[in-house]
């Protein structure tokens, strides 16, 4: 299967006008992106699939209101990852949850991962060690192609803080991949 | 040193069957947001129209 563009074209004026093609269009460009971005985050494949729902929805409640120079993908990764954050804020507060949150993010595994290679599998493992903040950043710029002021408006962070951060992200990642 | 702009990560996909159940409840949510905007278009018009009608009684 080969990967899906990296920037894919999606219609915002007939996304505002809640065209079907264009929320279609959207939600399939995008959906199986915010999919990995949160489950390499550490979200369980179901708490994913429960967010990727709720970001879609929120797209289409907000839709008539998006700006005609919105970037899709950045602020579908905005809204997801601030899903998840609110997720974990919650899970916190349900004891039923706190060993799901105290055990580290699993990698995906192979059978998970579409015809992944033998590097593929190794970058996904180094990248699993990374803090999250280093992961998402990472995520985010290398593998979303955001630009890195975009990044920072995904993240709340100015443009020097989200520069630090990625530094420090790809030196991190060289450390686990020796 | 990682390849730039690319991180070689393999794709990350959800099962077809939750894409597909995800998408339906997607298309359900954008035809509810339809009726939405195409009643508070209706209401607006009702609202004129009562206007319209007010002033032209008291102009009577």
């Amino acid at each position: 299967m080969s990967a899906p563009p990296r920037d894919p074209n999606v219609d915002v004026a007939a996304l505002r006008r809640l065209d079907a093609a264009a929320i279609d269009a959207a939600y399939d460009a995008w959906a199986p992106r915010i999919f990995a971005f949160l489950r390499r985050l550490g979200a369980s494949a179901e708490v994913a699939e429960e967010l990727v729902q709720e970001t879609f929805v929120r797209l289409v409640n907000h839709a008539p209101t998006l700006r005609e120079d919105t970037r899709l993908g950045a602020w579908c990764l905005t809204v997801a990852r601030n899903l998840y954050r609110s997720h974990r804020r919650w899970a916190w507060l349900d004891g039923t949850r706190l060993l799901e949150l105290a055990a580290p993010p699993r990698p995906p595994g192979p059978a998970e991962l579409t015809a992944a290679t033998e590097l593929q599998l190794r970058y996904e493992r180094a990248l699993a060690t990374l803090p999250e903040a280093q992961r998402e950043v990472l995520l985010l710029v290398v593998g979303e192609g955001l630009e890195p002021q975009e990044a920072a408006a995904v993240l709340g962070l100015n443009a020097e803080a989200t520069r630090q951060r990625l530094a420090r992200a790809r030196r991190a990642l060289e450390e686990a991949l020796r | 040193m990682i390849p730039d702009p690319e991180l070689p990560i393999a794709p990350l996909l959800p099962p077809a069957a939750v894409h597909a159940r995800i998408r339906d409840a997607v298309r359900a949510e954008a035809r509810r947001a339809r009726i939405r905007v195409a009643e508070g278009v209706l209401h607006a018009g009702f609202a004129l129209g009562a206007l319209a009608w007010a002033v032209a009684a008291v102009a009577a």
